[in-house]
């Protein structure tokens, strides 16, 4: 049970997607220009990685080693078309906004990453545990994202205004530029985050880095 | 890198197997969604129909020899304009819009957008009510030019470009049409 | 001629498909350490770029459409992409080792490089014909090219400027990727 825990909880934070794996970037940048948009794409994502991972899972010893690549393509290809036509059935306003990007869930590095790093080797049990762990931490990922990009650039959050009225809306969070800045911005913290945690937990280490730092600083005059 | 010939056309077999098992469900799927799917557009061209032409009650398709165009009429089965269904390329991909059009005053009575792939927040806003709103009652001869004519949406200035292609094609297939306008000159 | 022209610079230039589609990031991301490597994987991504964008155009007009299968659609052009990437592999490994072993892991990382499935699933959202889809399939790949070059080029100079330690490796690069993309906006007269 503990290990399912720890499945769960590595892509939610320690391994996180986006920002500590730099998966997924081109939803990440793509559709978050509003909260809802962040949302449902990591939704979708979350649901391929679930069940294509459980799938590849209860394959593992069926497919030979050689054309594993090519089968894990052509079930995650399969999921994503049934989410695709899903979606267009019955939540189509949704649909019609992601546009080109439900399909592009295939080519998302994350989705095959998992598949050949996790559900190939492990229990379906664990993999549903960590494909929802990733899932879940993607759209968190992305919603982060679409909120930031959302209150600076339209001034409001899932599509209600929370800026007054005097506020000037910054264009550029919502055009390409603004996604590349946000994101690295945040990537920024992130790390921030990680290295102070890190040299909390161990002293040993701290010194460690900080010697290499010097060392870099140096080869660098 | 030897391989026996059994475990080659085992790879093959997998592979076939997976990719039959793929296509048949999907063709399932397909057979499930695509009555959904089909029962979304035509509501949604309906909705568009209506939209374009705020002072139609009820309409009628007229065949044409590639068009789809819909004549409007009010209750009292007095024509108030056409409708049609028109189509070209956008950002990212085809851009369909329903396009209504007076052919007395020689302007237009809305537009509608019924499909695009345009960038989500960005492109796809071509589909709100405020940029789509400036359409109506602009004269046929208006040049469309974005920034001018037009008032574009930032970060967009192709997509609202290529609305504003499509609808001045679209006026000219409709005039070439010649359809009869009672009451015209 | 003129159009045919307009599709090429409009895919490498004003729609470039890294700066203002989003299409291809994590290369972009991920190998653009060094002119040299990102020049190769550039040089290979647009061979693949233009030869999916005709094997597209071919199975959408010769198998798609004439069978009915619409819902095949994406698993048919992945698995195209796939067997050209590996295709490219195989000839790299015979006739240009050393770029073989510089560009290592991410050959088979072209597989998932949304730009190349993105392209194929643009050509019949755009309704392009066979010449049409050459040109724009060629147009995307040297847009790409001259993206991660420029953004190597850039990094190469990186590794010499004061970074904040958190700020270094993909975060920095993104930032950059920010300027740029600000840059490559004001192509946007261009068409």
């Amino acid at each position: 049970m503990v290990r399912m825990w720890t499945d769960l909880l590595r892509g939610l934070w320690g391994e996180h997607p986006i920002f500590r794996l730099v998966l997924g970037m081109c939803p990440a940048l793509a559709v978050t220009n509003t909260a809802i948009n962040g949302m449902t794409m990591g939704l979708a994502t979350t649901f391929v990685l679930v069940t294509s991972g459980t799938i590849i899972s209860l394959l593992k010893h069926f497919i030979p080693q050689r054309v594993r690549i090519p089968s894990y393509i052509v079930i995650i290809a399969t999921f994503v078309t049934a989410a695709d036509y899903t979606l267009n059935a019955f939540w189509h306003d949704i649909h019609g906004v992601l546009g080109l990007f439900v399909p592009l869930i295939i080519v998302n590095c994350l989705i095959l990453g998992r598949a050949e790093a996790f559900s190939s080797k492990n229990t379906v049990k664990r993999t549903i545990f960590d494909s929802l762990g990733y899932g879940i931490g993607f759209t968190w990922g992305l919603v982060l994202l679409g909120v930031i990009r959302e209150v600076l650039g339209f001034g409001s959050i899932f599509g209600m205004q929370v800026m007054p009225d005097t506020f000037y809306n910054w264009t550029i969070m919502v055009l390409p530029s603004g996604a590349f800045l946000t994101l690295g911005v945040l990537l920024g913290l992130y790390n921030m985050l990680i290295q102070r945690a890190e040299s909390k937990n161990k002293v040993l280490h701290t010194v460690k880095t900080a010697s290499e730092g010097a060392f870099t600083d140096e080869s660098v005059y | 890198m030897v391989e026996k010939e059994g475990i080659e056309s085992r790879l093959i077999f997998v592979l076939v197997l997976i990719m039959i098992v793929s296509g048949v469900s999907l063709a399932g799927l397909y057979q499930w969604t695509i009555p959904h799917i089909e029962a979304h557009e035509a509501l949604a061209r309906e909705r568009a129909i209506f939209s374009v032409l705020p002072l139609a009650a009820a309409y009628e398709v007229i065949e044409t020899d590639e068009l789809l165009v819909y004549r409007g009429l009010d209750e009292a089965q007095n024509q108030v304009g056409y409708a049609m269904e028109t189509r070209g390329g956008g950002f990212q991909g085809m851009i369909t819009l329903m396009v209504g059009l007076d052919p007395e005053a020689e302007k237009l009575t809305g537009i509608e957008v019924l499909t695009m792939f345009e960038t989500p927040g960005l492109g796809a806003r071509i589909d709100e009510d405020n940029f789509k709103e400036q359409f109506t009652d602009k004269q046929f001869g208006d040049p469309f030019k974005a920034g001018k004519d037009i008032d574009t949406i930032s970060g967009a200035t192709l997509s609202v470009q290529a609305v504003g292609t499509i609808v001045s094609a679209a006026i000219t297939q409709f005039e070439a049409l010649k359809l009869d306008s009672p009451g015209g000159e | 001629m003129i159009e045919l022209f307009l599709i090429f610079i409009g895919a490498a230039l004003v729609n470039n498909f890294i700066l203002a589609r989003f299409l291809g990031i994590c290369p972009f991301i991920g190998v653009s350490r060094q002119i040299d490597t990102s020049l190769g994987l550039g040089i290979a991504t647009t061979f693949v770029m233009t030869l999916s964008g005709i094997l597209a155009w071919f199975m959408q007009e010769f198998i798609l459409v004439p069978f009915n299968l619409p819902f095949m659609q994406y698993v048919f052009f992945i698995l195209a992409i796939s067997s050209i990437v590996q295709f490219v592999e195989m000839a790299l490994r015979k006739m240009f080792p050393t770029l073989y072993e510089a560009l290592g892991i991410f050959l088979p990382l072209i597989t998932t490089n949304c730009a190349i499935l993105g392209l194929a699933l643009l050509i019949p959202l755009n309704e392009y014909g066979l010449i049409q889809s050459v040109f724009f399939g060629f147009g995307a790949g040297v847009g790409f090219t001259l993206a991660i070059v420029l953004m190597a080029g850039i990094r190469e100079r990186l590794l010499f400027a004061d970074v904040p330690k958190p700020l270094q490796g993909a975060s920095i690069t993104l930032i950059t990727a920010g300027v740029m993309a600000m840059a490559f906006s004001g192509f946007l007269g261009l068409i």
